[in-house]
């Protein structure tokens, strides 16, 4: 993991004295699908159109397939597909039209739009005004127009913002296939952690304008906790013998169950058996996972919430 | 790399209006003068009975200044809104190409469809002229001086509207500012020559209007790179 196709050191972006983006290093590994994940208002949009050179920062450095974005950037965007948050089109102009005036700056052969049109599904459409399209029609053009000139990398800004869950599930298989298919490495942004979880092998999430987690999916996993719930006819009193067992479990009762966080597997049945031997009747045993959701509303909620 | 946004930008404005615009501004103006000389052919015809040409070539030029400072706020606006509308600059700018090429070619685009209304002007006028039987010796310099001269008079003001379009995604402020100037500008000639609204009018007719064709050059040109720096800077939301 060496090498960073995207690395950026102290990247910030001010607005008026307030840091939209502050202090934020991020880092993207090549071939990586990478979720960059925030609430609304995190910063995730100031940070993307920072790395396309849209906008600039107010400090930190940006270097995009190991050159510096302020000194090369047009060498570096000729290998950048970019979606910028809602999609970006001509409504008076067809598909092929659209993609066509973007081929004319980036002059591709003409054969590439065929290409892309395909490769979104949209060959069928493709001589209608866009602006009788769908929104998840619409997307899939600005992912074609992205694809138009065989980038190295793909920045998706929330693609599938807007999207019904089939659409989103389109987008999200198109978006899988690009490191695979095309050796592309894909930075994609969005609100859902549920979104990410299935194509992102790296995240980043962040919060108001900082980075507080970046890391690999798994890792965010094995953040999650389990905790052993047990509902038995008299809690206050099993939980005394458990305490008593000697096998250094920690318990509370919480709303009429014993409940254990972070038990061994093997020291279930002991708890168990040690219980029922005391005569206590147990009505259930379950096991309690952290969702990912919970990690990320933790990890974004930082405990300041109200 | 400019030539390759230019004709993306040709591509972008069909069915924008544009070309409609660029037509009518011309053929309206000779269809102004046709009324004119149609209505009273006998009396205006003594009137200018000694250079019948220049008798309309002068009718219609009254008209020119105003039809340039409305031409060139709606040209400007309208190239503008392509990329305003559907927030198309984060996609346009993403791709590798320099903003100082993708104002070029907007300036340029302007420009050109800008010329095919001066050229389709004096055009218009010849037909007319010769409809009427003015006689076949066309005094070509001052047919294409008609149209032209005051363009480049009004540069500066082509510059200034295409940066204010660009800069600003709400087009009122521009368009009113380009309207106004246009409304404005007939009273105006009270004021000094060296007013610069003034100037596509005696660009065309004052004593010295090569002055005023060279200060509107160089005018347009100091206002346009004036834009074209401050659009290379400006952060695109």
């Amino acid at each position: 993991m060496s090498e960073w196709i995207i690395e950026t050191k102290g990247l910030t972006k001010k607005y008026r004295g307030r840091s939209a983006v502050d202090q934020l290093d991020l880092n993207i590994a090549k071939g990586d699908i990478y979720g960059f994940l925030g609430p609304n208002g995190a910063g995730k949009t100031t940070t993307i159109r920072m790395l396309l050179g849209l906008i600039q920062p107010t400090a930190g450095s940006i270097s995009i397939f190991g050159q510096e974005l302020n000194k090369h950037k047009l060498d570096i965007l000729r290998r950048i597909g970019s979606l910028v948050e809602y999609p970006s089109y001509y409504g008076h102009l067809s598909a092929v039209d659209n993609l066509e005036a973007i081929r004319r700056i980036l002059s591709v052969p003409k054969s590439r739009i065929d290409e892309v049109l395909e490769i979104v599904s949209l060959t069928s459409e493709s001589r209608r005004p866009v602006k009788g399209f769908s929104l998840g029609m619409k997307q899939r053009l600005g992912i074609a127009a992205s694809l138009l000139a065989n980038p190295e990398l793909l920045i998706l800004d929330e693609p599938t913002n807007g999207l019904d869950p089939s659409g989103i599930h389109e987008i999200r298989e198109l978006i899988k296939s690009m490191p695979e298919q095309y050796g592309i490495t894909v930075l994609v942004s969005s609100h859902l952690l549920s979104e990410v979880e299935q194509m992102a092998g790296r995240v980043g999430i962040i919060r108001e304008g900082r980075m507080v987690f970046q890391d690999t999916i798994r890792n965010l996993k094995e953040q999650a906790s389990s905790e052993i719930s047990l509902v038995v006819s008299d809690p206050e009193a099993a939980l005394w013998l458990a305490r008593d067992t000697g096998l250094g479990v920690a318990g509370t009762v919480k709303e009429g169950a014993l409940v254990f966080p972070g038990m061994a597997d093997k020291n279930v049945p002991l708890l168990v058996k040690r219980l029922v031997e005391n005569g206590h009747d147990i009505y259930r045993v379950e096991e309690h996972r952290k969702s990912l959701e919970d990690i990320f509303m933790q990890v974004i909620g930082g405990g300041d919430r109200l | 790399m400019m030539l390759r946004a230019l004709s993306a930008d040709f591509l972008k404005i069909r069915k924008k209006g544009i070309w409609l615009l660029i037509f009518i501004a011309p053929i309206g103006l000779v269809a102004m003068q046709a009324l004119n000389f149609g209505l009273r052919l006998d009396y205006l015809m003594k009137q200018y009975a000694d250079d019948l040409w220049g008798g309309l070539i002068e009718n219609i030029s009254f008209f020119v200044p105003i039809s340039l400072y409305l031409g060139v706020t709606l040209v400007s606006s309208l190239v503008a809104g392509v990329e305003h509308q559907m927030s198309s600059w984060k996609q346009l700018l993403a791709l590798p190409i320099s903003r100082i090429s993708v104002f070029s070619a907007k300036f340029t685009l302007c420009f050109l469809v800008l010329c095919v209304s001066c050229l389709l002007l004096p055009i218009g006028t010849a037909l007319l002229g010769l409809l009427l039987g003015f006689g076949a010796e066309l005094p070509y310099l001052d047919l294409l001086r008609m149209g032209f001269a005051s363009f480049a008079a009004v540069l500066p003001m082509l510059a200034l509207q295409l940066w204010l379009s660009l800069t600003f995604r709400n087009q009122s402020m521009p368009v009113t500012l380009g309207v106004g100037a246009a409304v404005i500008s007939p009273f105006t000639l009270q004021l000094p020559e060296w007013f610069p609204l003034n100037w596509p009018v005696y660009a065309f007719s004052g004593p010295h209007a090569w002055w005023f064709m060279v200060a509107g050059t160089l005018c347009g040109l100091v206002i346009m790179v004036m834009g074209m720096l401050h659009f290379n800077r400006k952060d695109v939301d």
